[in-house]
């Protein structure tokens, strides 16, 4: 692991938790410059090509942000290490999914939080192409709206501001509206439904 | 259910409801099937709100990850007129520039002097020794660039015979030697005007040369259009090309 210019873990939580998209961008990029190359090796150790460390690689900042935003990366946290450990075991997935045989018994630490994390990487590709379409009839606005509330966990007086709304009202009436047009959505597309059974209780 | 209820909703599910608030919400949802039910849907929206979400995080992701590996991808070239314009204008300065380094440099009149004047080849002989012995003299002394006292002799020979032509010129080009520019044209414009069948194409060069001595353009240029419209004359080349010069 790189430990030169090292960030504080406490200040990568921290920025990853405030959702600041300047500062998440910041600390992602900083992650990046500290684990990537040792993913890179990884993945091409246990039968991976450069493109395989590459997904897995992004997924993996996903899941931390995700991860981040929601306090799972308690202080303490070895957020460098725990990000490779997230890498790791998101390439041990994608080979059993591939039904690859390798021995990763050395190498892949218990990280029980992932069997039951939500990750769009992990649905089928035929789900994935269905968000992908629900992404694109989303306007622009309630795209920013809806992400914005539900996964970076603005508050609402945030995302009026920052939609330039003239009131807190205006953006709940708004994120109203934007959802009523997702459940249309998802009642003409009952298997996406099924698909986020899991994570839905 | 109106949007304020939803978004209750949506905030107990994001754990954002505490104390008394979320002590009522939950006592409100054992009692009430429908709002159970409503919880429930919400709750597959926020999960399929937060795979959205992890598709927009993962193309932001990415772009982190390309500037990271050094292989962001450049914006595609534009054709942006602006650019073309700009590109444009910067050329024609330079050519300009270049142009302006390497152009053949204009001369000025005293260099233009320096290049084509020279003094006549006069020769004065002496066949007949007593009309002319003052002349012979005065030839020797033109011919040794002793132009003072050339001119004295030779002022005094066109006393003795003011149609020596051949005298004529000589005093003057000894004038112009001396800076006497105005008595030169005197003795130039005299042959002229008399059509002088020997010297008057002289006569009109050496005039030109007086000009341009004076460093007037407009008339050395004029007089050598009058030797350009002679075609046969002996100064024709030289004009020519002196009077090209003087247009640059």
């Amino acid at each position: 692991m790189n430990t030169m210019g090292r960030v504080p873990d406490e200040l990568i939580i921290k920025h990853l938790q405030a959702g600041e998209s300047y500062e998440v961008d910041e600390m992602l990029a900083h992650l990046h410059r500290q684990v990537y190359g040792m993913t890179l090796k990884f993945v091409n150790k246990y039968k991976g090509v450069d493109a395989d460390a590459e997904d897995v690689f992004q997924d993996a900042l996903v899941a931390l942000y995700k991860m981040a935003r929601q306090g799972r990366l308690v202080p303490g946290t070895n957020v460098e290490a725990y990000l490779f450990t997230i890498c790791k075991n998101l390439w041990f997935k994608q080979l059993r999914k591939r039904r690859e045989t390798v021995d990763l018994s050395n190498e892949v630490g218990a990280m029980p939080e992932l069997d039951n994390f939500p990750l769009y990487s992990l649905l089928e590709h035929e789900q994935q192409d269905a968000f992908a379409k629900l992404l694109k009839r989303f306007g622009e606005d309630c795209q920013k709206v809806l992400v914005g509330y539900y996964y970076d966990k603005l508050r609402m007086t945030k995302i009026a501001e920052m939609m330039g709304y003239a009131n807190e009202q205006v953006a709940k009436n708004k994120k109203a509206d934007c959802m009523k047009r997702l459940k249309n959505f998802l009642a003409e597309t009952p298997h996406l439904l099924d698909a986020l059974k899991p994570w839905s209780h | 259910m109106n949007s304020s209820d939803q978004h209750t909703i949506d905030e107990y599910l994001l754990n954002r409801l505490d104390g008394e608030e979320l002590k009522a919400f939950e006592q409100l949802l054992a009692q009430d099937e429908s709002l159970m039910n409503e919880v429930i849907e919400r709750r597959q929206l926020l999960s399929a709100m937060e795979m959205v979400g992890d598709l927009q995080m993962k193309e932001r992701v990415k772009r982190i990850h390309l500037t990271e590996i050094g292989r962001i991808e450049k914006p595609p070239v534009t054709t942006n007129p602006r650019k073309w314009i700009f590109a444009f204008v910067l050329l024609l300065i330079a050519s300009l520039a270049i142009w302006w380094v390497m152009r053949p440099k204009a001369q000025t009149p005293p260099q233009l002097y320096a290049q084509y004047y020279q003094p006549y080849d006069l020769n004065f002989g002496t066949r007949n020794m007593d009309a002319n012995q003052a002349l012979a003299e005065a030839g020797g002394l033109y011919k040794s660039g002793k132009y003072a006292e050339a001119l004295a002799l030779f002022e005094q020979a066109l006393t003795a015979n003011p149609a020596d032509s051949k005298a004529r010129l000589a005093l003057g080009i000894c004038q112009l030697e001396l800076g006497q520019y105005d008595q030169a044209l005197a003795q130039f414009n005299a042959l002229m005007d008399a059509n002088d069948p020997l010297f008057g194409e002289q006569a009109i060069w050496y005039a030109a040369m007086t000009k341009l001595q004076q460093e007037d353009i407009v008339g050395c240029k004029a007089l050598l259009e009058g030797i350009l419209s002679n075609q046969e004359g002996q100064y024709q080349e030289k004009a020519k090309e002196l009077s090209n010069k003087l247009q640059e």
